[in-house]
């Protein structure tokens, strides 16, 4: 089990797991996240990601889209809402987001960049 | 006995009714000057005088003086002295009260530039939620022509694909073809040179052989004839043969660009999806901000409704009061 004790999730054709990194945790995506809904699964993971790492004062987490072919309005829309929490704490609070992206993923290399403008210096692309 | 009274103060300013008021009062026996003062319930710990400023009412009537009912007896006697220093005590404390107010009216003036400010950000926080909505349609539209296309440039490839293997058929069958009239001209040439001998044998058999060589005859003829036919056969065969390989050089060049091109549209579709991911982004900010601004707005529209004029209209009660007083009493 991870430092934040969260099990990995496998539903439709979305694959998440959750792993310790020698300075935090990394979360990888794997497959698609096309389904209506996806804030159903990711809200309540990102949740539990957000209250551990500052409950746990974890400095860093990595969350990995390498594997992940699609990713559907909805599911951009929970990764941002994710990253606004950050937005909202002290600074002796905030950890860093590593975001790691497939560069032969059109849309990766498109969209992903954006997410570090929400919270600049706290959010990188990797 | 007659009574005659100074000017009696509201119930709407008992800062005033603290210091009292002043009554000549006619006796038989001559004319008695009383300080009534009224009575104030007793307060725990009351400030020092020096400091307290006088309380105003919870209802306070605006600014209209209407006379007491029954004034009490008067509890001790002031002299003039007294009295205009009270009054110039009440005047400080009102100068007290007209800087504060001051600062208020100051600090509302400030209040409303910053509330304008707030509602310009609105706005523009409104415009760019706008914009980033029309925008993200825009991509989405674009996404699904992408995706037309795409499908269509399938179509074609897979038209192209097939169209290759049936030339490439047709290639296949012309060489048999070839192969054919090659057996067909050695045969003629074969019957070409029994013709020849046919001829041969006719001429030794003399006189008897003659309708044979007549024979022999026509069918080196027929030799002949089925010679050239092969080969036209044969040279419409290889411009044939050509024919087809141009056309497979074309078709192969064909759908190597629409192979490169549904490649091209993928990549097209794979960073429309990404702009509408942006946006997505986007509009997420833009929503918490739009939130954020409306309840600032709110906020300002209380604490403004909270700064009202009531305040200002009690003082200048408080002052027309006063300076009636000193006119009445020659302070």
């Amino acid at each position: 089990m991870n430092k934040l004790g969260i099990d990995s999730i496998a539903q439709d054709k979305i694959k998440i797991d959750l792993v310790d990194t020698a300075v935090g945790i990394a979360i990888k995506f794997t497959g698609d996240i096309d389904m209506e809904d996806p804030s159903v699964i990711l809200d309540p993971l990102f949740e539990k990601v957000h209250s551990g790492m500052v409950a746990k004062k974890i400095p860093e987490v990595q969350a990995d889209f390498q594997g992940l072919n699609f990713l559907n309005s909805s599911g951009i829309k929970a990764v941002a809402k994710w990253i606004m929490k950050l937005a909202m704490l002290p600074a002796d609070q905030k950890y860093q987001i590593k975001i790691a992206h497939n560069k032969a993923i059109t849309w990766q290399v498109t969209s992903l960049p954006t997410l570090t403008f929400l919270v600049p210096g706290a959010v990188k692309i990797e | 006995m007659g009574l005659a009274s100074g000017v009696s103060f509201l119930e709407g300013i008992p800062g005033v009714l603290r210091l009292g008021v002043l009554v000549l009062v006619w006796t038989g026996g001559g004319a008695v000057l009383w300080f009534w003062r009224p009575k104030v319930p007793a307060v725990e710990n009351p400030p020092a005088e020096t400091e307290a400023l006088p309380e105003l009412p919870e209802e306070p009537a605006p600014g209209v003086l209407q006379a007491p009912e029954e004034p009490e007896p008067p509890e001790e006697v002031r002299t003039p002295a007294e009295v205009a220093a009270l009054v110039a005590e009440l005047e400080g404390r009102i100068g007290v009260i007209s800087e504060g107010l001051g600062r208020q009216k100051g600090h509302k003036e400030a209040l409303k530039t910053f509330s304008g400010d707030v509602d310009f950000i609105r706005e523009n926080v409104f415009r760019a939620f706008e914009i980033s909505d029309n925008l993200a349609n825009t991509a989405k539209q674009a996404f699904e022509l992408s995706e037309k296309v795409q499908s269509g440039v399938r179509v074609v490839t897979e038209s192209l694909d097939s169209s290759l293997k049936n030339t490439e058929t047709l290639f296949q069958q012309s060489k048999q073809i070839s192969r054919i009239l090659e057996i067909m001209a050695d045969v003629s040439e074969k019957i070409h040179i029994l013709s020849i001998n046919a001829s041969i044998v006719s001429a030794r058999a003399g006189t008897s052989g003659k309708g044979f060589e007549i024979v022999a005859k026509e069918i080196r003829n027929l030799a002949k004839e089925t010679e050239n036919s092969l080969k036209e056969i044969e040279n419409v065969i290889t411009e044939l043969q050509g024919t087809i390989s141009e056309v497979i050089g074309k078709v192969k060049t064909a759908s190597g660009e629409a192979l490169s091109e549904k490649d091209a549209l993928i990549s097209v579709a794979g960073s429309l999806q990404g702009v509408i991911l942006a946006v997505e982004i986007i509009r997420a900010v833009t929503g918490v901000a739009k939130e954020k601004t409306e309840d600032q707005a709110k906020a300002f529209s209380s604490l403004e409704s909270a700064m009202t004029g009531e305040e200002l209209e009690l003082l200048e009660g408080l002052k027309a009061w006063v300076a009636q007083w000193r006119e009445t009493y020659k302070l």
